[in-house]
């Protein structure tokens, strides 16, 4: 039996909260974790203009551009979710935020300079769903639109897999990794987490105990804003390109890694909470989730029994 | 007549090998009718299994269901707030909007 050690640290526009249990006290995972979140901000925000995912959004398309192996993954699994859930997740929505007028982290938002900018079209364009390719060999990539890729909705989930790889590829065989609220917890111990009551942030709505598994949550109304009367978030519906209107407050997804469960979360956002009920056991019948809806009512897949041992609501 | 006698028994061992033969034949379309009608009842059997676990992990759930109006279904629970929901103290882990 090993023992706890933790750490908490801001990255990504979130904290970040790792907490291991290990008798290896000469493994230096601390800055392991620093470091990799670091790396993984550094190359993948659309926010940080020398970054490697700015370069590629700002570079020419139809050129083949080499790109750093961690931004070439990322966007090869989110190309991968795209296809699954039939492009209602899309990476290419990053101009359209930009024009909703999500062009900083939200923290740093100040609603004076929030600007809707109409685009040529008169209103919000769809994103296409040909608009890269892939090299694999040279580890590079063909952009065949000029729409920006926002890794916003898989990227989290993602940095929060691969940082568990690497912990379990150094030996520690129990722990939890939270950035934000996308989590992954492994090892079978038990942990009890709270789910965010949307409508009243200092509460939970529920909470429930789990020993492995990922979990992320998604929300309509935290990183939402106006603009001359017009309300926007952050969540668009990668076939329209458009914020969805659905009775859909909040969603908390369970599923075998935080992309997955952080891709989910996003497009229950999308659907009505019955379609979502209903798209998810279709698409990703092993995943389970909790909906809240405008009126306050949770919805809860009987498969939520494959992650949590108890429920408390 | 010795030749007659052996047509005799050529014509009698080939009529009793065709209808053993016939008999098989009526057999096994019998079972494979059987296996056919027993394909429905399979897959009510499997509907069955998959309630039963359906059940199972909504029993294996821990529940605590407070101040809740809750309505099962085979795909959704759905919890309704009674009245003013009491939310619940906030965790030290929490999963929340990101």
């Amino acid at each position: 039996m090993g023992t706890k050690q933790s750490l908490e640290f801001n990255g990504m526009g979130t904290t970040i909260k790792v907490e291991v249990i290990t008798d290896k006290i000469s493994i230096d995972w601390k800055t392991m974790m620093r470091t990799w979140f670091a790396t993984f901000e550094s190359i993948c925000s659309r926010f940080q203009r020398d970054s490697e995912l700015a370069r590629l959004n700002q570079s020419p398309s139809w050129m083949i551009v080499p790109i750093h192996p961690i931004l070439y993954d990322v966007l090869q699994a989110a190309f991968q979710y795209a296809a699954k859930t039939d492009f209602y997740f899309n990476p290419f929505v990053g101009s359209i935020l930009k024009n909703m007028g999500y062009e900083r982290p939200f923290q740093k938002q100040q609603p004076l300079f929030l600007e809707y900018k109409e685009n040529k079209k008169g209103g919000c364009s769809v994103p296409s769903r040909k608009s890269i390719s892939f090299f694999p060999n040279q580890k590079a990539v063909m952009k065949h639109t000029d729409e920006e890729i926002d890794l916003g909705g898989i990227g989290k989930g993602w940095s929060v897999d691969q940082a568990h790889r690497l912990l379990k590829g150094i030996g520690i065989e129990q722990g939890m990794i939270d950035a934000g609220g996308d989590m992954v917890i492994w090892g079978g111990a038990p942990r009890k987490i709270g789910i965010m009551n949307p409508f009243a942030e200092d509460e939970d709505i529920a909470n429930f105990i789990i020993g492995a598994g990922a979990v992320a949550t998604s929300n309509v109304l935290y990183r939402s804003w106006s603009v001359r009367g017009r309300r926007f978030h952050h969540i668009i519906h990668g076939q329209t390109g458009k914020n969805p209107e659905s009775d859909v407050v909040q969603t908390t997804v369970f599923a075998s890694c935080a992309s997955e469960a952080d891709v989910i979360a996003k497009i229950l956002c999308m659907m009505s909470a019955k379609e979502g009920i209903r798209w998810l056991n279709r698409h990703f019948p092993k995943a389970a989730c909790i909906i809240v809806n405008e009126s306050g009512q949770l919805l809860i897949t009987p498969s939520v029994s494959r992650y949590v041992e108890r429920l408390v609501v | 007549m010795k030749t007659n006698k052996w047509v005799k028994w050529v014509a009698g061992l080939g009529g009793v090998t065709l209808f053993t033969a016939f008999l098989q034949l009526v057999d096994s379309s019998e079972m494979d009718q059987q296996k056919t009608n027993s394909s429905p009842t399979a897959t009510a059997e499997k509907n069955n299994e998959t309630m039963r676990q359906r059940e199972q992990e909504l029993m294996s759930l821990d529940w605590n269901e407070g101040n809740w109006d809750v309505q099962y279904s085979n795909e959704v629970i759905t919890l309704t707030p009674k009245g003013q929901s009491s939310g619940l103290p906030p965790s030290e882990n929490r999963t929340r909007r990101s």
